[in-house]
């Protein structure tokens, strides 16, 4: 048997067993461990398995996301929420639709310390839905708003999977959270937008009420000073050159943690519940990262990514068209797929034949930075896309009284949006990469 | 039932002494960062500790994972299966599952003994390569203990959410 066709069984086997409910991390370690064996015989395989584990859990630049998980688990746990959506809801709360821009506004700002998407819906969700549906606001436009806003977890950095791309791709963590920051903010004014030209359209959905007095206006902003002072602090040292992401992580989960004590919502109890609950994200993240490295290994015997790589270069089509193809793969995966998996599985194959193209006539680097906020930004697409979008999950379970389909209508403007923005982002790289130029020159 | 219910509490514990952990490798990191800002001498040989730390404390957190389902599966090809399917899936789903801590923690093992015996240490603060490795191998042997335990009752017709109710996590923190 060639190593062509091992590779191909492999694949083959990966994606039979991921149908059958078999967990992702198994169903691409299994394949992958059998290949190997096949390819290279028992003795190779046993001696790549001895250090496997330690060197993936060892690497330094993956210890940003236990950190990262923690920190956003503090800023849950802690009621950092409720003053960011109280704030939010002081300022912008009165007009048609208010509300739901400030779900999506604190949802935003809570992105900037929570670096995934589901804890963010759940998170605002728990705080924003209940008053939202006290001003009389339809449960479609409440639910999509929230949905769609939780996407800023991981479009505004921190963000979980564009640290599983920087490491699948050997990219600075840094350099690719600057670059998500402008397209992160276009995301959030824009999901704004769109709330605002829905409640024009059907002013039924958000109704206007009594705006709140300026006294308590900035009594809201008070509030929500140890988030912005976080921010900047994490965000500020790392591109200060003061500290390395992993480090700015490492202050961020303490300051957060150290917040949430000063406003007594962190006791000996809830911290432990912190704890168990980003025990099982990390733990979660890095089986699949496990089961990824065996099935990558055994790829890259079979020579496939080069291949493929070769292949893709040869083909007569106009790079951006290729681009594009990708990302509609993407959106198509993130029907059946979560976003950590599909990143680990696809990443280490595509990559290669996306560096071979000439794009814009972007330099190496900038060009696997670009391709990296398009993922995110196609990922972000597939949290909130039907049949399956898993913040539309979350949300409506949490919800409890919007029929999932309802949320899925009110989810298509946003969605709309999310495609133009892909669009532009893919003709206009400088949104991307303008931030990255200044920070980094 | 004993069993069961001291599985539980252990792997429990483990996760939060993964929490535990991290967050202290966290704490010394931000008085690293300090030093080096106030003083420009960082705390010797700290991006070891967290290396070390942070590995350790993710096999401690592998085990409750398990526990909890949370490993992510696809399930959009199944909505209509029956329920008995259902379950035979998830029990083939937990013994692959097992397959894989025990490899991993078999061979882990053994690499420990390999380093061990080669003598190899950290760069800075010559700390034993091999503590690395045999911290790992207890997180995934009892990752693959629960496992098991998962798939016997999905064969068994037992629901395997059993093994971690609410009401035991209270009894647990008090």
């Amino acid at each position: 048997m060639s190593a062509m066709t091992i590779g191909l069984i492999m694949f083959a086997g990966m994606l039979a067993l991921m149908v059958v409910r078999i967990p992702i991390a198994a169903a691409m370690f299994i394949p992958g461990a059998l290949g190997y064996w096949a390819m290279a015989g028992d003795t190779a395989l046993f001696n790549v398995l001895k250090g496997s584990a330690v060197a993936r859990l060892t690497l330094y630049d993956l210890s940003v996301i236990p950190l990262f998980l923690l920190m956003g688990q503090f800023a849950t746990q802690g009621g950092l929420s409720r003053a960011l959506f109280r704030a939010a809801a002081a300022f912008v709360g009165h007009v048609r639709g208010g509300l739901a821009m400030a779900s999506v506004l604190s949802a935003g700002a809570f992105g900037a310390v929570c670096g995934s998407s589901v804890a963010t819906s759940a998170t605002i969700t728990q705080v924003a839905y209940p008053e939202m549906r006290r001003f009389g606001y339809q449960g479609r436009l409440s639910t999509a708003a929230l949905a769609t806003g939780g996407t800023l977890g991981i479009l505004i950095p921190p963000s979980v999977p564009l640290v599983v791309y920087a490491i699948l791709t050997e990219q600075s963590v840094g350099k690719l959270f600057a670059a998500a920051m402008v397209p992160g903010i276009l995301a959030m004014l824009g999901y704004i937008a769109v709330v605002a030209i829905c409640c024009r359209l059907r002013p039924d959905l958000g109704p206007a009420h009594a705006p709140t007095p300026w006294a308590q206006r900035w009594q809201a902003l008070w509030g929500i000073w140890p988030i912005l002072g976080i921010f900047l602090v994490v965000f500020g040292g790392i591109y200060g050159g003061v500290f390395s992401p992993t480090e700015g992580a490492a202050v961020g989960a303490c300051l957060t943690l150290l917040a949430g004590m000063a406003r007594r919502e962190l006791g000996i109890r809830t911290i432990a519940r912190c704890f168990v609950a980003s025990a099982e994200t990390s733990a979660m993240v890095f089986l699949i990262f496990l089961g990824a490295d065996m099935m990558n290994a055994s790829l890259n015997l079979t020579q496939m990514p080069s291949h493929l790589a070769a292949w893709v270069t040869s083909l007569q089509i106009a790079p951006l068209w290729i681009v594009s193809a990708v990302l509609v793969f993407y959106v198509l995966l993130g029907c059946v797929m979560d976003e950590m998996s599909m990143l680990l599985l696809t990443i280490p194959v595509i990559f290669p034949a996306i560096m071979g193209l000439d794009l814009w006539g972007l330099s190496g680097e900038m060009k696997a930075i670009w391709f990296g906020i398009l993922v995110l930004m196609t990922v972000g697409i597939g949290l909130i896309a039907p049949p399956v979008g898993l913040n539309v999950y979350v949300v409506n379970n949490l919800a409890g009284d919007t029929p999932m389909g309802d949320t899925y209508k009110g989810v298509f403007p946003f969605l709309a949006w999310d495609v133009l923005r892909v669009a532009l982002l893919l003709l206009f790289p400088t949104i991307t990469l303008g931030l990255v130029t200044v920070f980094f020159p | 039932m004993a069993i069961k219910a001291l599985l539980r509490t252990l792997t429990w514990s483990a996760a939060v002494l993964g929490g535990l952990i991290a967050l202290l490798v966290g704490g010394m990191t931000v008085a690293s960062v300090a030093m080096r800002f106030f003083t420009t001498q960082p705390i010797q040989g700290d991006v070891e500790m967290v290396q070390m730390g942070i590995a350790i404390a993710i096999s401690l957190c592998i085990a409750w994972c398990q526990m909890r389902g949370a490993n992510i599966i696809v399930d959009f090809f199944t909505q209509s299966a029956r329920p008995g399917a259902l379950r035979a899936l998830d029990g083939l789903g937990c013994l692959a599952m097992a397959v894989m801590y025990l490899l991993l923690a078999w061979r882990t093992t053994v690499g420990a003994f390999a380093v061990h015996e080669a003598f190899e240490t950290t760069m800075t603060l010559e700390l034993p390569m091999w503590w690395a490795y045999a911290a790992l191998a207890p997180g995934l042997a009892l990752a693959a203990l629960v496992a098991l335990v998962q798939a016997w009752m999905h064969f068994s017709g037992q629901d395997p959410r059993r093994l971690h109710g609410q009401a035991s996590q209270e009894e647990a923190f008090a």
